[in-house]
């Protein structure tokens, strides 16, 4: 599941508890999806650092390093 | 007989004439290209020439990376260079140093006549462009891997959305080779399955820098990419036709940037925003869930056949207690009742009147005497007192006091 479907996801969980037709165990499932979703989004918005590559001659990736990275 | 030359030495010998020459040493001419060729070992061949006249030119591949604009046939240009001889030809020919377009004016002629040559074929159409899809993994960018562009770009996307893969396929962005560099590019990253989106870019210049992004066959890469390609070229007032015919024009690299990119601070926001609401929904439904039972629990407890049987024995004690009462007040009334009439009664008891101090009299018949004149004078008469009888004898009639 891409960070997308993970947000879209969230957004029609959150949308279907504030419906009162459904019940409560089903609530509580959809309440711990939610959670875990949120816990699993989160992670993904602090923890991933970019990642830079550039294609070589023989069409392989290789990290990509900046002037200002290289002479840091 | 007059001495003669080989056609080696006098081929030698004009050759010593004009490369010495101090004017033939450094010339600009100005003329129009026709017969260019672009030879394999990289350097140029080509005739220059005005209405009357054509000299040949050529010039080595390793002056040829100043060119910022490949030579075509009817280009107007200006050649500097020198004179030189081909000796075993008796050629003389422009070993050219520079080759720069005559008339900037020409450029842009040349601009416009692709332009509308591309759009008459449908290129620039607005129907034929590509989404750019809105869930992007990974991004190809077609760049010179110096420079502002590719930096700028990577700075932006690192700070709205680190999450974005990027790939970068360095390029040349101008000089004559820089077409198809751009070109190899698109084509290599079309090869992959991973790429979202393709960025061609590089920083603002002059026309002649941009040149390279007017190319007609760049156009028909970018035409033909099956991935969608964003063109970034310049600064915002520059547009190439490499603009016209992608898929999305970006006034600038950043910006390119931040088209592709969601702000990374409005997603935690989001994100936040849901988290909140998540709680509150199932709080929410909780708490309307006890508000439920309790209620149920209410209406049960008053329901309940035991509080039902508490109410009616309620009822039942009011209303036998008011039985009671009225009851109660009944017989009072009639033991009053009976009072009264035993009081009244009591006054005719003849023992009451007895008790006072009357007697009643009665005669020998046993008849009780009431009047005066009923009594004769030796009578014998019996008082009837409260405790005994007493005989009297009547010793006169009456007293006439009466």
């Amino acid at each position: 599941m891409t960070f997308k479907t993970k947000m879209d996801r969230l957004e029609s969980i959150a949308a279907a508890l504030e419906q009162d037709e459904i019940d409560l165990e089903k609530s509580i499932e959809l309440y711990e999806e939610g959670t875990q979703l949120i816990k699993e989004c989160e992670m993904i918005l602090n923890d991933t650092k970019q990642k830079v590559m550039f294609l070589n001659k023989n069409d392989e990736e290789q990290p990509f390093l900046r002037k200002e990275e290289i002479n840091e | 007989m007059e001495r003669s030359l080989s056609v080696t030495e006098i081929n030698h010998f004009i050759s010593t004439l004009l490369s010495t020459n101090v004017i033939l040493k450094r010339i600009n001419v100005e003329g129009e290209i026709s017969n260019f060729k672009y030879g394999a070992n990289g350097h140029f061949y080509f005739t220059l020439k005005d209405q009357r006249s054509r000299i040949a030119v050529m010039m080595f591949k390793t002056q040829t990376d100043s060119v910022k604009i490949l030579p075509h046939d009817g280009m107007k240009v200006f050649v500097k260079g020198k004179i030189s001889v081909y000796e075993p030809s008796g050629q003389y020919q422009i070993i050219a140093q520079s080759i720069e377009p005559s008339g900037i004016g020409d450029l842009y002629a040349e601009f416009e006549r692709l332009k509308e040559k591309l759009s008459l074929k449908g290129w620039f159409s607005p129907l034929i462009k590509k989404q750019i899809p809105t869930d992007i993994k990974k991004i190809g960018i077609v760049t010179s891997d110096r420079g502002a562009a590719v930096h700028d770009m990577i700075s932006v996307l690192n700070r709205r959305d680190p999450k974005i893969q990027i790939l970068l396929v360095p390029a040349l962005v101008q000089g004559i080779e820089a077409p198809q560099s751009i070109i190899n590019g698109i084509y290599r990253l079309n090869k992959r399955k991973d790429i979202d989106v393709i960025i061609i870019s590089r920083g603002g210049g002059s026309i002649e820098d941009l040149w390279a992004f007017n190319d007609e066959n760049v156009a028909e890469a970018v035409y033909y990419s099956n991935i969608p390609i964003i063109s970034a070229v310049g600064h915002e007032t520059d547009f190439t036709i490499a603009d016209f015919v992608s898929d999305l024009r970006a006034p600038t690299p950043s910006a390119a940037a931040e088209l592709i990119s969601e702000d990374i601070e409005q997603e935690k926001i989001k994100l936040s925003k849901l988290k909140s609401t998540l709680r509150q929904s199932l709080m929410k439904k909780i708490l309307d869930l006890i508000n439920d039972i309790d209620e149920y629990k209410r209406v049960l407890k008053i329901k309940s056949p035991e509080r039902q049987l508490i109410q009616k024995e309620k009822l039942l004690a009011i209303s036998a207690h008011r039985v009671f009462l009225n009851f109660e007040r009944i017989i009072n009334n009639q033991e009053k009742n009976l009072s009264v009439y035993k009081s009244k009664i009591n006054c005719f008891n003849p023992a009451f009147l007895l008790n006072k101090g009357y007697v009643y009299v009665v005669d020998s018949s046993n008849l009780i005497i009431k009047k005066v004149k009923d009594i004769k004078q030796d009578e014998i008469l019996n008082l009837h007192f409260s405790d005994g009888i007493v005989p009297v004898t009547v010793v006169k009639e009456s007293f006439n006091d009466f």
